[in-house]
């Protein structure tokens, strides 16, 4: 081939590497974050967008989805840990957060914008953040229930009187349903907690893909109630579904429902430090906490603030009285001990 | 000398197969590695007590869902392929075009229509399980229609005018097509068997949204619970196996199918007269599969509900659209460059099938922490780029190009490919004029197939998408999950209606040049 045949590819390859190097040039100026977010693509975008309009800071964003189980962007993280492509790890919420500290994928950083909010929702370390939530709840179908007969315990799912076809769970190997799993192992220690679940499993209640089926179940009028977040279930009121939200063993003596709140932490060697640190604060910010419940996707602002997200009194609900790390360190028998008993 | 040439030449081709397989390599030397100080972690590879029932699960659902679709495969296929006008192929297009919706929709639009169903039937005390086996079987089944008939139409395509011309002089055209025209086409009809088997068999999704519990979900739970995938490696020993030996029976006898090549072969076939119960057969068959895409579509419009909704969720993601095409299209090109290499090489030693069976049997999450793995530390230039997606759709589905390719190009006599090399006259002349040419079909086919599957892709690419990127296949899980069923409904309709455009430019420009072919010829 001659010289002249070349030409073209030489071309060709001048022309990609001029327009790569004015591309990269133009952008080089433009201060930037990454963002890895495993909270909902609806709710977070807007806030992100906004963040990007304010300050001014391009923001890249990796949004997790329901269907990797929550073993996507966390294993990504792990994976990316000795040459990290991210500078900000925002959480629906707590568990893997711990997890990816424990794995030296975070590392501290206390923001300002955090005071307020109680201790028992920030990491002594500093290696994170939670700052508003969800909480576990029992979606129950007003159409086909009347309120005297609504659940008011996790017990009330072993209960006869309830058709074991009617009532769902999400897998307990997966997600938030997980955690509830891991908490009731924290509270009520790992045989009972087992026991609970293989009482639920031998009465062959339904065990289905994730909380927005157990939603869609129950919105469909296909089963009486079933476990799922709050979240979840204020977009079946939205849409106008015959549903209501019931909080489980509420009672003086009862444990109370497992709180979820978000986490946000800054990554380790990630190569934005000033610009991730900008976008904590802005994230933990009053008025973002505020957006948020406004948007549906917090429930609790687990702070004093003067919001309402119309659904339900926040202060009333009660939450369970236990230690995140140790949910965290029953997270992984849990899981396990779960799929010996739901994945048959 | 000529020895070193080969070598030289064989060079970009190596480190090509390189970048494909070094994360399956590192995965599995690492499991290895880890197996040396736990040699605990074998207990994972024998599926035994619990897990053995749910192997047995997954070969139940994966066998009769692959059986389904390749008869009807076979019924469909022979009838749309032989049958001309405007009706018909309004069928086969508007069919073959649902091929990339991804199983999860066909999911979504048949809980609703086993939903309402019930409530119909709800007065006469008749319902229908909207969870377990059955409804897994019909959801799988109707998902992988497209690819079971695409293949079958293919298989059928590519038979021998001339062989089947000459039986149909001596015998009645329902014992030539089974003795005839099935053998010849039953290479692409066993692929299609295989593919789907294969497809089944390692996917959770489906099942484990109707409570139907199975091996692959085993191996993601297990993930879940340890994050360490040297744990799903060796889990998922069994299912490569089982992987493994599909391909390799599904494939067997291709050799004794060799057969040319020629355009449009098919058109002399037609005005086949079979008995009536085989035209039944055949009809119902295509009522199926007009079922199918009526219940898809019609479901989808009617979730849509307006062409405002549409407008939205296609203005929400335009940039998504953009980073799919580019992922689809040139992991489909580089899929099936690949493919070919590798094609050649499958025939010519055992380990191709297993390398190439391994990437489908691990769940795609774990695909792509090896990618992760390999790339970020030891190639962390490419790391974070766009190439990174197309390097994942395209390890985890050159098998199917593979699989395509080698199953036409074993069909076309091997001795054309070895008289160009000899007669060549420049390097790699043979590769472009006789080589290429003779398998064409097969490419397109790979590419077409490549593109369905790397726009559905999501647990791979989800880790190495380029922060700032998403994929249209991303969003609509996302949309899912908040039970945006307007919008995951608008966004599938799209894609079908872009998936229509580009092959109606594409016969459009294949029928030019054929009608400018045939005003030189005349």
């Amino acid at each position: 081939m001659s010289f002249k045949n070349y030409t073209k590819y030489i071309a060709a390859i001048l022309i990609v590497v001029i327009a790569g190097g004015a591309y990269i040039a133009l952008n080089q100026e433009k201060r930037e974050v990454v963002i890895y977010t495993s909270v909902d693509q609806i709710f977070s975008e807007p806030i992100l967008d906004k963040f990007e309009e304010e300050t001014g800071i391009n923001v890249k964003a990796v949004y997790d989805v329901e269907a990797a189980k929550t073993t996507g962007l966390v294993n990504r993280l792990i994976a990316e840990k000795d040459n990290p492509l991210c500078d900000v790890w925002w959480n629906g919420e707590i568990a893997q957060t711990i997890l990816l500290k424990e794995e030296g994928v975070l590392t501290p950083y206390f923001s300002p914008e955090a005071t307020g909010i109680p201790e028992a929702y920030i990491d002594p370390e500093e290696y994170w953040i939670g700052f508003g939530g969800r909480a576990r709840v029992c979606l129950v179908n007003t159409e086909l229930m009347n309120p005297e007969d609504y659940p008011s315990s996790i017990y009330d799912l072993l209960d006869e009187k309830y058709p074991a076809d009617q009532i769902a769970i999400a897998y307990p190997i997966f997600g938030t349903t997980a955690t509830h799993v891991a908490a009731l192992y924290a509270t009520l220690g790992p045989e009972e907690a087992a026991a609970y679940f293989r009482a639920l499993n031998e009465r062959e209640i339904r065990v289905v893909d994730g909380n927005g089926v157990v939603r869609d179940l129950v919105a469909d009028g296909d089963i009486l109630f079933g476990l799922t977040d709050t979240d979840d279930s204020i977009g079946a009121i939205e849409r106008g579904a015959p549903v209501e939200m019931v909080f489980l063993d509420q009672g003086e003596e009862q444990m109370g429902t497992l709180l979820i709140p978000n986490t946000v932490a800054r990554v380790k060697d990630g190569p934005n430090t000033e610009e991730a640190e900008i976008l904590i604060d802005y994230l933990l910010s009053e008025a973002t906490v505020s957006e948020l419940v406004e948007m549906g996707w917090f429930q609790l602002p687990l702070r004093d603030l003067e919001v309402d997200q119309g659904y339900f009194d926040a202060n009333s609900v009660k939450g369970m009285d236990v230690n995140y790390v140790e949910i965290y360190d029953y997270i992984e028998q849990a899981k396990r001990e779960m799929a010996e008993i739901f994945v048959r | 000398m000529m020895g070193n040439k080969k070598r030289i030449a064989a060079v970009p081709q190596r480190i090509l197969l390189f970048f494909l397989f070094n994360p399956l390599i590192y995965l599995v030397g690492d499991s290895l590695l880890q197996v040396v100080s736990d040699p605990s972690l074998l207990e994972f590879v024998l599926p035994v007590g619990r897990r053995f029932d749910l192997l047995i699960n997954s070969l139940k659902l994966a066998t009769t869902v692959s059986i389904t679709v390749t008869v009807v495969g076979v019924l469909a296929g022979s009838k749309l392929v032989y049958e001309r006008g405007k009706v018909w192929n309004w069928i086969k297009t508007g069919f073959l075009l649902t091929a990339p919706v991804p199983p999860y929709i066909h999911a979504l639009v048949w809980s609703g229509i086993v939903s309402n169903i019930n409530q119909l039937l709800k007065g006469m005390g008749i319902s229908f399980s909207g969870y377990g086996f059955g409804i897994s079987y019909l959801v799988d089944t109707m998902a992988y229609l497209p690819l079971g008939v695409g293949l079958a139409m293919i298989g059928f395509m590519l038979v021998e005018t001339p062989a089947v011309e000459a039986a149909r002089l001596y015998k009645d055209n329902f014992r030539v097509f089974v003795d005839v025209v099935l053998p010849l086409a039953s290479p692409m009809i066993l692929a299609a068997l295989g593919f789907v088997f294969i497809l089944v068999i390692t996917d959770y999704s489906i099942p484990t949204l109707y409570s139907f519990s199975v091996y692959s979900l085993e191996i993601f739970s297990e993930f879940s619970a340890s994050n360490n995938p040297a744990h799903s490696v060796w889990l998922s020993i069994p299912l490569v196996l089982i992987t493994t030996l599909v391909l390799v029976v599904s494939l067997r006898g291709l050799r004794n199918t060799v057969q040319s090549s020629s355009v449009n072969r098919e058109e002399s076939l037609e005005y086949w007269s079979f008995p009536d119960w085989f035209n039944r057969l055949q009809l119902l068959a295509v009522t199926v599969i007009i079922v199918q895409v009526v219940f898809l579509v019609g479901g989808l419009l009617v979730e849509t509900g307006s062409p405002v909704n549409m407008y939205y969720a296609v203005e929400a993601a335009t940039d998504d659209l953009v980073t799919s095409a580019i992922i689809g299209f040139v992991g489909a090109l580089l899929g099936a460059g690949l493919g070919y290499v590798l094609s050649e090489r499958l025939g010519k030693s055992g380990v191709w099938w297993v390398m190439i069976s391994l990437p489908l049997a691990l769940p795609s999450t774990i695909v792509g922490i090896g990618l992760i793995d390999v790339y970020n530390s030891w190639i962390p230039w490419l790391y974070g780029t766009m190439a990174m997606p197309i390097i994942a759709v395209t390890t985890r589905f050159v098998a199917i190009a593979t699989i395509i390719i080698y199953t036409q190009s074993r069909r076309v006599d091997q001795l054309l490919f070895e008289i160009a090399a000899l007669l060549k006259r420049e390097k790699n002349q043979d590769l472009w004029q006789v080589k290429l040419p003779l398998q064409k079909y097969g490419l397109a086919a790979a590419v077409a197939a490549l593109v369905a599957f790397n726009v559905g892709e999501l647990g791979g690419t989800l880790l190495v998408v380029p922060p700032g990127r998403e994929t249209i296949t991303i969003r609509i899980f996302n949309y899912l999950h908040y039970g945006g069923s307007e919008e995951v409904a608008g966004l599938c309709l799209l894609i079908v209606v872009l998936m229509m455009t580009l092959t109606g430019i594409a016969f459009k420009a294949y029928g030019g040049k054929q009608n400018d072919h045939c005003r030189k010829t005349q």
